[in-house]
């Protein structure tokens, strides 16, 4: 499998203050990868270098490329990224001519861009916003239509820094639905997120702490060492947290992902 | 200080917003307004701090009644109810975190001699040292960023503070400290705290009473088990409950067992452990 991220012994810093350290991760394409770590251990600063749109010189791949002048158009073209306040870049007045200037400058042909609107609002269910001005909707739409432009480029990989946290629960629930869907059509999905309970929804888990990304496994094996967690100082998703505690007291012998089945193990 | 919604309406683009809302805030207690995104929450919260007027209806801040007509003292109004925005960064304009800070404390003429003073007490309230005086307040973390806005609203000590969304950014121990610093400001300073949220997690943790918004309406309100255990209500509302109460009321629906209302996981392990 190839590598849709490469990053090897990086270190940055900034007002003489150390943010990473001779840290390395590998991600794999084609995965939903969530990355978890205490505000200010540097999520930000890492999910803009794997955006490929700050010229480094440190040993990190994206999709293969280095970040350099040559490739930065390249990467501009192939990675997305949302974050939490983007709403600065919706400069057109309705949230449909934003997503048409977004589409002409992916350089969608004109006749594509209505069918493509109207399938990807009917997707994330922002029909009722389009003709509304991007002045009066919430941040939380904001976020919403910001990830949307993101979708429309169908980038290859996707970066979230935060970006779907005003969502209320359904809105999340769907969001992360339809990310699901992309992420097996073959987009890789990194979602940097202070929400534990986005942690059970992705392929992987990557942890930060400390200058140092420590972890990064597949989400089945990631909770098998929970001092990680406690370390980097990331809460646990409850039912995570609920069922390791039971299976320390031996009442389950596992832990468990969802509250039906640990109801079920519970009271047979 | 006492607040009261009155019929409260507010339209905008032609579009009602909010329909017809009454209700009263408990003083000096922890008020939640909860909804899912677009309820109309925030609305409830900028009229309350004269950034909006209704349409129709209106507001009792204490001796202040917000009307459609905009107030002549609505510095006296904001004097009173502090507003802390959604998007720390977006109430933001200074170079400095002091100037930030300053800047509300020279809106409402303080004395130059307090000055310092004032800004350090409100940088500890909410745990930053006096380090952060000189950093850029762009340059801080969300968490960071937040405690700053804070920080200018509790500078100028009103009666009322509004959050928005004010977990946005904050991780699980930022959140913990938020609740603690929070609950003690009620306490010790005896303060009316509205918070504007989604996040039920966050509310569960330190409402004293939580009004649910849907649609621009007020669709349930009551303290946190009457809200929480409404599971209906809160589906319709496009809420869910904590994660704490929908196990419970899973298990207690599947399986015919009782467990009581709890707000701690470990106690809620003590329960389980005792049916079992």
């Amino acid at each position: 499998m190839s590598a849709v991220i490469e990053i090897r012994d990086m270190s940055f810093s900034y007002d003489n203050k150390t943010i990473f350290k001779n840290t390395s991760l590998t991600i794999e394409d084609g995965t939903f990868t969530t990355i978890v770590g205490c505000s200010g251990c540097g999520k930000t600063t890492l999910a803009k270098m794997m955006s490929g749109r700050y010229k480094t010189s440190q040993y990190i791949k994206i999709c293969g490329y280095f970040i350099n002048n040559k490739n930065i158009p390249k990467l501009k073209e192939i990675v997305e990224i949302v974050f939490e306040n983007s709403s600065r870049q919706l400069v057109s007045t309705t949230v449909r001519k934003n997503l048409e200037l977004a589409l002409k400058s992916y350089n969608v042909p004109n006749q594509e861009i209505d069918g493509k609107i109207e399938d990807i609002s009917k997707s994330l269910e922002i029909e009722s916003l389009l003709d509304k001005n991007v002045d009066i909707i919430s941040d939380a739409e904001k976020q919403l239509v910001s990830l949307t432009i993101a979708l429309l480029h169908n980038p290859q990989l996707l970066i979230l820094d935060d970006a779907l946290s005003m969502l209320d629960y359904c809105r999340r629930e769907k969001v992360f639905t339809l990310l699901k869907v992309f992420n097996r059509l073959g987009m890789s999905i990194i979602n940097f997120t202070h929400n534990s309970d986005d942690m059970l929804i992705g392929t992987n888990v990557a942890v930060i702490a400390k200058g140092q990304i420590v972890a990064n496994e597949k989400k089945n094996k990631i909770f098998n060492n929970l001092r990680l967690f406690s370390n980097a100082k990331v809460e646990l998703p409850f039912i995570v947290s609920l069922s390791s505690k039971l299976k320390y007291y031996g009442v389950v012998d596992k832990i468990y992902y969802d509250n039906k089945k640990l109801v079920d193990a519970l009271w047979r | 200080m006492e607040v009261k919604f009155n019929d409260v309406s507010y339209v905008a683009n032609g579009e009602k917003i909010i329909n017809g809302v009454n209700f009263e805030l408990q003083e000096g207690k922890i008020n939640a307004l909860i909804g899912a995104n677009g309820s109309g929450k925030t609305i409830l919260g900028k009229m309350l701090n004269g950034m909006l007027y209704p349409t129709s209806g209106n507001i009792c801040v204490g001796k202040t009644i917000i009307t459609n007509v905009p107030l002549d003292n609505v510095e006296e109004l904001q004097f009173n109810v502090g507003y802390v925005y959604q998007l720390a960064e977006n109430q933001f304009f200074c170079e400095t975190v002091k100037d930030e800070i300053g800047f509300e404390l020279n809106r409402f003429s303080y004395r130059k001699k307090e000055y310092d003073k004032h800004i350090s007490d409100a940088l500890k309230m909410v745990g930053l040292s006096d380090e952060y005086l000189n950093r850029d307040p762009f340059s801080l973390s969300s968490g960071e960023k937040q405690k700053v806005a804070l920080a200018s609203i509790l500078s100028i000590n009103p009666e009322i503070i509004i959050l928005d969304e004010p977990t946005n950014g904050l991780d699980y121990q930022d959140k913990l400290n938020l609740v603690r610093l929070l609950k003690k400001i009620k306490r010790r300073y005896k303060k009316t705290i509205v918070i504007i949220s989604c996040d039920v997690e966050f509310v569960h943790l330190l409402a004293d009473y939580i009004f649910v918004i849907d649609n621009g309406k007020l669709a349930i309100k009551g303290d946190k088990y009457t809200v929480f255990s409404n599971g209906l209500v809160l589906k319709k509302c496009g809420l869910v409950a904590p994660k704490i109460v929908s196990f419970k009321t899973q298990a207690m629906q599947r399986k015919k067992i009782k467990l009581i209302d709890r707000d701690d996981i470990n106690d809620l392990i003590k329960d389980i452990l005792r049916s079992i």
